[in-house]
Parts: structure tokens; C-alpha cells; sequence
């Protein structure tokens, strides 16, 4: 069995902040998180807002100490060892800001790159190298204050695979991007597994998850809700069944109908060209589609399907 | 400190220094003491004793240095924290004390304009020239009280973001540093009272030797114990400060932020 | 209108004033001041003698209300025009007139202390006899220029409004006033056409008015040094009015209400 590339062991974190009569409210933003990232592998790590994932990654990349519990990055303590993880990681967390606006992209790396220490010569031929990989190498001249928030996104990617890193950490690396620049930027994620190295990647986007993780973990309020390959999360941790009916031509009502059938968590509406379809949500392994069927007669139904949860829908039944 | 780390500092130095050195910015900074250091100009005029004037000249620059560069330098970490480029500032090989420092160097470029503007806004209003009778020592010790200067503004770095002492902070520490600097009158010529506060700086001794060496009438016997103490103390106030670096980036990793508590 | 008056007044005050919050107002407002009373005093000590040291501890009294008001109007008007809520208050039907006067009038009570802690800096440092101060006519000469440094105030916080940047703005017209107004240089020490122009300018009255009140002069002999005091700051108040009226109008046709700092 290979070492794994990142692994925690009942990591935890949690903040103390003093009130105005003295006491402490202490709030958890990780309990007991163990997870082992296989090295050459894309880790997905989803949940909502304030879940805990921020914080992850915070704590792997050596930027935050746990309160409790212990990780490691290529075998070495993110405590202890701080400096040896830092050699070998990237850290790419996004956004308008993290660049100098009043400097060119290729200054900006340029600095970037001597902070970490390389070699002249060499911080020259890893720029080239990581501009052409996100496709700025024609724009690494404009001030970055010039760019779109596009290519500081790509600039940010560029910056983070400078140091050529073993261990990536994307922090929702497009989140306001456009959708072909999003998927131009999704693509890169294969080519650096295919290296060999190893991507930790947070989004919202479940379809983004479910194209390029090999594992995923849902966390919510700091714990570990459910982890393992995008089809198991739908398989098996999903809390939720799907029907979908088709049918020729709205018909008004049936959705109400459908929802007020005893088991079925909710309905929506939705067009499919001239085609309305209604998805019906009940629990999972339950036989609804005779009773779907039932309720939508015989007349207009093009067809009624018991379907696998997608892994947004998946993720959603595990939250709610 | 290492071929990688010096690097590093150079790269700082200079990219940080074209971020500095914008056109707009920059002669905004060199006028802004200007109206300063022609009203102590026409002070010094009030004396015949070209000695003060020639305190004064030389003074002003520092004046500039300290009053343009100390808010530059001492927000320099909140900066990289405001601009979200702290975190890789941390997560890089380099220690943050060596940024911070490469910073704080490339943040008083503009802060040295300021410096010769207000030296010549002296000259003008003055209508003279200061007098140096020992060019050699007195180009020393001046760098000693520049240098001084840049080191007391660095203390605040760390320890401005440590208090989360804001803009109103730095105000009032430039005002005390205006008092006690030596800039316009040398210790000596504080009320007893609070004279000693001023020898806990560099730069008031650095002022000292280099006055002793500009002025016909200087006493030679200042200017090693000048040199001495300022050496002492910008020595005492960098260890406190590579200290304070420590507490921040701490304070960083254990809290996940600046803030106290 | 006047609870109208009130809130505009309260809510511009806290929300655009950068150094109301204690941990800022303690330091500049209060400790600043005495502060470079004493560097100015000390300068005139070091390089004359102690009445060199009592004149200019009294010009940079007068100029420290001048410089709080300068400082703290500059401020507000430029960060209601970066923090994007000009657009709202144009797209309004606010009487501008009425919101232009009440970003200033809560100020005013920050002359009176700033003049007060600059008094206790200059006694420090070079002790006033007391008993031949004027102290009513001190008093009133201070809350004169503080209502007049409030007018001039909104002419420069309209100025940063317009040119978009509070440290131009503020750095520019607070040196053009402590170098021209006489509170360190006497006015008739000024070359012929500065000195002309110094007589236009605030402060330059008012720092008169000052210095022959701790001089022991009674109200009336000082009166109407306070009367050209309180009318050039209420010129330059209505200028500031009709530069803000401007800059709304400019920036409708052109489009740049929404620009960020030039």
C-alpha cells in the first residue's frame, strides 16, 4: 500500500472568542475529520458555506495549527513540520485579490517564484512552463489590474504550480468564471494527476465534482457527513429517491397533485423543449413510480423513470 | 541568511518597489512634507547659529522619511493581509521578517523623495545652503540616523498588526516620533522632564553624531558615543522586532488571524 | 425637516467619519494635536527664544481646528464617493442643500476640543501667564473658527468629492493653509502676492484674532478680525455648495459618478 499523499486522523478545530461579560463561546469549524488522500488522485471536498472546508485546507496547507487531532502532507507533521509541507505544496485559493494589481503577470510570478526560492534560471522556465499551461502566456505582460477576473484566475493556477508542487490545493478555482473559461480551467486538473500529483480541490459545483473527483467527502458543520467515489455518494449515502415524468404538454396541477402524495418530499417543474418534466423526490427504495404513473393517467405521459440521484441532488438530501 | 533568502529580499525590494513607486503616488509623497519643512525652515532662520540650520536641513529629510514612510511601513502586514497575498507570503520558504523587511526598504523609496523635496524646499526658504565641516563623518552618521529611522518605523509592523492599531494609531505614534526623533532640535532641547524618552530612540543619537561632525563648533566627543548608542539600540529594536514577527505569524497559525484573543 | 436634518447629520457623521471609533478619535483628535504644538514650540524655542515658542504654540493652535475639520470633511465626502452610496443620494430627491450642511455641522464640536487639547500641549511646553490671557475673548475666538473651519471644511471635503482622492485633497489644501495663513509664517513676511493671497484664505483672520486674544485684548477689539473670519469660512462653505452641485451635474453627463479614485 502506497503512503498516502495527505492524510488526518480526528482532525478538529474549533475558536474561542470572549464576550463582553468575560466568558468564552467557543464555535467548531472541524470535529473529528479522518480522511487518507491517495497520492496522483483528485480529493473533492464539498459542503455549504461555513461547513469546514476553508478551514481543511487552511490546516493542510500549515496556514492553521488543529486543536485537535493530526495531519500529515507527504508523511510530514503540518505542525511540527511546517516548513518540509511547504516545500512540496501549492496553494491556489482564487479571487480578485492575492495578486499585485500594479505589476505584470509574469512580474508577479517572478516574485512568487523568488520567494520560494528558485533558482533564477530556473523560475525563468517554470513561468513559461505554468503560463502556457493556463494559456497566458501572450498576457503575461498587461498589469494584472488589467485582467479579467478570468485570467487572475488562471494567473492564480499558474502561481500555485510554480514551485512544481506534489500536493495542489484548489480552493473553488472557478467560482465566477465564466463557463468556458471554467472548463478550459477544469481541464488542467488531469494533466497534473497524470504527473503524478495529487489535487485537493473544494467547489460548489457538483457536476465539477462529480467530472473530476476520484473521491469525494461532504462535510457539514465541521464533520464528515458522507466520503467515497462520486457514484457511491449517489448510490449509497443518498437519502433520496428520483422519478421523473415527461409529459407531452404542462398540465396544470399535477405537480400539486404529486406533492400531496404521502412520502413524496417535493416536486419540480421544469421544460424540456416542448416537453414539461416533473421530478419527484421520495425516499430512497421506495416503489413511487407506480403511484406517480397512477396520478398522471394514461394521456400525455411520454414516460416515467426511477432514476439515480445526480450527486448535487444526492448532496442536497444529505444536508437538508 | 541564505542565497534563496537574499534573493528573495532583492525580488521584494524591487517588485515591491515598482508597486511603490507609481507616478500619481509618488509626487503626491514628495510634496506632502514640503509645507512642513518650509515652516521649519523659516524657524531655523530665526537663529544665527548656522549649526540649527544646518540641524534643520538635514533634519527634514528624516522628518520625511519618518512621517511619509512609518504609516507605509507599519501597514505594511496589514496590507498583505487586506490584499490576500499573506497567505502565500506564509506558505512561501521565505520568513515573513524578510518580506516584511523588503517591504518596508522598497515602501521609504518614495518616502526618500519626499526626503530631498523637503530639503530643497528648505534651502529655498532659507536662502542658504547648510554647512558640513566633515563631509565623510557626517555622510556616516546620517545614514546611521536613515537608517535608524527605517528601523524604528519597522518595530511597528508587527507590532501595529499585533494591536490592530489602525489609522488614527499611526497618527499619533508619527506625531511622537516628530517630537522625539531629534529631528528638528536635538534631545537636549526637550523639557528634562521627558528628554530621557527620546535617548531610548536611535535616531536622536545618530543626529547627535552627525551634527557634531557638520558644525565647526561640534564636539567630536559625541560622535562615536552617538554611534555607539544608536548602533545599541537599532541592534536591540530589530532582535524586538524578529520577536514580534514570531508572535504575528503564531497568532496567524493558532488563531487564523491578527485579532487578539 | 429638522429630524430629517438630524439624521442625515447623525448617520454621515458616524458612517463616513473614519476616526469617530475611540481607538482613533483618542489618538488623532486629542493626543495629535498637543503633540505638534509641542514640536513647534520646541522648534521656536531651539532656534529663538520663548516668545518665538509661545507664537507659534498659539498659530498651531488655531491651525489644529482648521486641520481637524479639514482632515475629518475630507474624509467623509470621499468615502461616500468610494463606498458607492453617491449614486443613492443623487438618485434621491434629498435636498442637497440640506445634506451638503449636515455632513459638516456635527463636526463642529471636534474644533473646540482639538483647541483644547492643543492648549494643554503649548502650556506644557511653554506656560501662558494666566492672568493676562483674554480668556473670553480666547474662548470665543475658538468656537469662531471652528464654525468657520466647518465651512471651509465642506469646500474641501467638496473638493475631494471632485478630484476622487482624500489624501490629495487634504494634504494639498492643509499645507497651502499652514504655510500661507500665518500660524507659523507672520502674513506680512510673505512675498507681495502671497500676502494678498493670504488675506482670501481662512485661518489667516482667526490666527490674528488668536494671538492678540492670549494677548490680553478684550472682544470688541478683536471683533471684527472675527467677523472677516466667519464670513471668508461661509464663502468658502457656499463654494464648496456650488462645487458639490457641480460634480453632480458633471458626473450625470459624463457618467463617472461610479468611477473609483483617479
Amino acid at each position: 500500500m502506497t503512503a498516502p499523499a495527505i492524510e488526518c486522523e480526528g482532525l478538529g478545530r474549533s475558536y474561542r472568542q470572549r464576550t463582553l461579560t468575560g466568558g468564552g463561546k467557543e464555535t467548531v469549524a472541524l470535529a473529528d475529520l479522518s480522511l487518507r488522500i491517495e497520492p496522483g488522485t483528485v480529493f473533492g471536498l464539498l459542503g455549504p458555506n461555513g461547513a469546514g472546508k476553508t478551514t481543511t485546507v487552511r490546516i493542510l496547507s500549515t496556514l492553521l495549527t488543529p486543536t485537535s487531532g493530526a495531519a500529515c502532507v507527504l508523511g510530514h507533521d503540518v505542525v511540527r513540520e511546517a516548513a518540509k509541507v511547504r516545500r512540496d505544496i501549492g496553494l491556489v485559493l482564487g479571487g480578485d485579490r492575492g495578486l499585485y494589481g500594479r505589476l505584470s503577470g509574469y512580474d508577479n510570478l517572478r516574485y512568487f517564484a523568488a520567494l520560494n526560492h528558485l533558482p533564477p534560471a530556473m523560475a525563468r522556465q517554470r513561468i513559461d512552463t505554468v503560463l502556457g499551461m493556463v494559456g497566458m502566456a501572450d498576457r503575461a505582460g498587461t498589469l494584472v489590474e488589467q485582467y479579467s477576473r478570468g485570467m487572475k484566475q488562471r494567473l492564480h493556477i499558474a502561481r500555485g504550480l510554480l514551485t512544481d508542487p506534489q500536493v495542489i490545493f484548489l480552493d473553488e478555482p472557478t467560482i465566477g468564471i465564466d463557463p468556458v473559461g471554467a472548463q478550459e480551467l477544469r481541464d488542467l486538473v488531469p494533466q497534473l494527476t497524470a504527473q503524478g500529483k495529487t489535487v485537493l480541490l473544494t467547489t460548489h459545483y457538483m457536476f465539477e465534482a462529480d467530472q473530476l473527483c476520484d473521491t469525494v467527502a461532504i462535510i457539514d458543520k465541521g464533520r464528515l457527513v458522507a466520503l467515497g467515489a462520486p457514484r457511491d455518494i449517489r448510490q449509497r449515502f443518498s437519502r433520496v429517491g428520483v422519478i421523473e415524468l415527461t409529459l407531452s404538454a404542462p398540465r396544470r396541477g399535477l405537480a400539486d397533485e404529486l406533492r400531496r402524495l404521502q412520502g413524496v418530499e417535493r416536486v419540480t417543474a421544469s421544460a424540456d423543449g416542448p416537453f414539461e418534466r416533473l421530478t419527484v423526490y421520495t425516499p430512497p427504495d421506495a416503489a413511487f413510480a407506480g403511484c406517480v404513473r397512477a396520478a398522471a393517467g394514461e394521456t400525455g405521459v411520454v414516460s416515467v423513470v426511477a432514476r439515480e440521484p445526480t450527486l448535487e441532488e444526492a448532496y442536497i438530501s444529505l444536508l437538508r | 541568511m541564505t542565497a534563496g533568502s537574499l534573493r528573495a529580499l532583492l525580488a521584494v525590494v524591487v517588485l515591491q518597489g515598482r508597486q511603490a513607486l507609481q507616478p500619481g503616488e509618488l509626487f503626491l509623497t514628495t510634496v506632502t512634507n514640503v509645507p512642513l519643512a518650509a515652516m521649519a525652515a523659516w524657524i531655523a532662520t530665526r537663529s544665527a547659529d548656522p549649526a540649527k540650520f544646518t540641524h534643520v536641513a538635514f533634519g527634514v529629510i528624516l522628518l520625511a522619511v519618518w512621517n511619509s514612510g512609518l504609516f507605509r511601513v507599519g501597514a505594511a502586514l496589514e496590507a498583505e493581509r487586506i490584499e490576500q497575498t499573506l497567505d502565500l507570503s506564509l506558505t512561501s520558504r521565505t520568513p515573513l521578517l524578510t518580506i516584511l523587511l523588503g517591504k518596508a526598504c522598497a515602501l521609504t523609496l518614495p518616502a526618500a523623495c519626499s526626503g530631498v523635496a523637503s530639503f530643497l524646499a528648505v534651502v529655498v526658504v532659507g536662502q542658504r545652503l547648510p554647512v558640513v565641516e566633515h563631509p565623510l563623518v557626517f555622510a556616516a552618521s546620517f545614514a546611521l540616523a536613515w537608517a535608524s529611522v527605517l528601523i524604528t518605523a519597522f518595530l511597528f509592523t508587527p507590532l501595529l498588526a499585533l494591536t490592530r492599531g489602525g489609522a488614527g494609531v499611526f497618527g499619533t505614534v508619527a506625531a511622537f516620533g516628530l517630537v522625539f526623533n531629534g529631528f528638528l532640535y536635538p534631545a537636549s532641547a526637550l523639557p528634562p522632564a521627558v528628554a530621557w524618552v527620546a535617548r531610548l530612540l536611535p535616531a536622536p543619537w545618530a543626529m547627535d553624531a552627525a551634527l557634531a561632525a557638520a558644525s565647526p563648533a561640534g564636539d567630536p566627543a559625541l560622535i562615536a558615543p552617538g554611534w555607539l548608542a544608536a548602533l545599541t539600540l537599532c541592534a536591540a529594536y530589530l532582535a524586538a522586532t524578529a520577536w514580534l514577527f514570531t508572535l504575528v505569524e503564531r497568532r496567524l497559525r493558532v488563531t487564523g488571524s491578527l485579532a487578539a484573543g | 425637516m429638522l429630524t430629517n436634518f438630524a439624521i442625515q447629520a447623525s448617520s454621515t457623521y458616524r458612517g463616513l467619519f473614519l476616526w469617530l471609533a475611540p481607538s482613533a478619535y483618542l489618538p488623532q483628535v486629542l493626543l495629535r494635536p498637543a503633540l505638534m504644538v509641542v514640536l513647534f514650540a520646541l522648534a521656536g524655542r531651539y532656534a529663538a527664544d520663548e516668545a518665538a515658542a509661545q507664537h507659534l504654540a498659539v498659530g498651531r493652535i488655531a491651525y489644529s481646528i482648521y486641520w481637524v475639520h479639514i482632515a475629518s470633511l475630507t474624509q467623509s465626502f470621499y468615502f461616500e464617493r468610494i463606498g458607492g452610496t453617491a449614486p443613492l443620494l443623487f438618485a434621491s430627491s434629498a435636498n442637497r442643500a440640506v445634506n451638503f450642511l449636515a455632513r459638516g455641522l456635527p463636526h463642529y464640536a471636534n474644533g473646540p476640543l482639538v483647541a483644547a487639547s492643543a492648549l494643554v500641549g503649548a502650556w506644557l511646553v511653554t506656560p501662558f501667564d494666566a492672568v493676562a490671557v483674554g480668556w473670553p475673548a480666547v474662548v470665543v475666538t475658538v468656537l469662531v473658527l471652528s464654525a468657520a473651519s466647518v465651512g471651509f471644511g465642506l469646500c474641501a471635503g467638496a473638493i475631494a468629492f471632485a478630484v476622487r482622492s482624500y489624501q490629495s485633497a487634504y494634504q494639498a489644501i492643509a499645507g497651502l493653509v499652514l504655510a500661507l495663513t500665518g500660524s507659523v509664517i507672520p502674513v506680512d513676511a510673505l512675498p507681495g502676492p502671497l500676502a494678498v493671497l493670504a488675506t482670501a484664505l481662512p485661518l489667516t483672520h482667526g490666527v490674528g484674532a488668536l494671538r492678540a486674544a492670549f494677548e490680553g485684548a478684550p472682544l470688541p477689539d478683536i471683533a471684527p478680525l472675527l467677523a472677516a473670519e466667519l464670513a471668508i469660512g461661509v464663502a468658502y462653505g457656499l463654494a464648496g455648495y456650488a462645487l458639490f452641485r457641480w460634480v453632480e451635474a458633471a458626473a450625470r453627463r459624463s457618467g463617472t459618478l461610479d468611477r473609483a479614485a483617479a
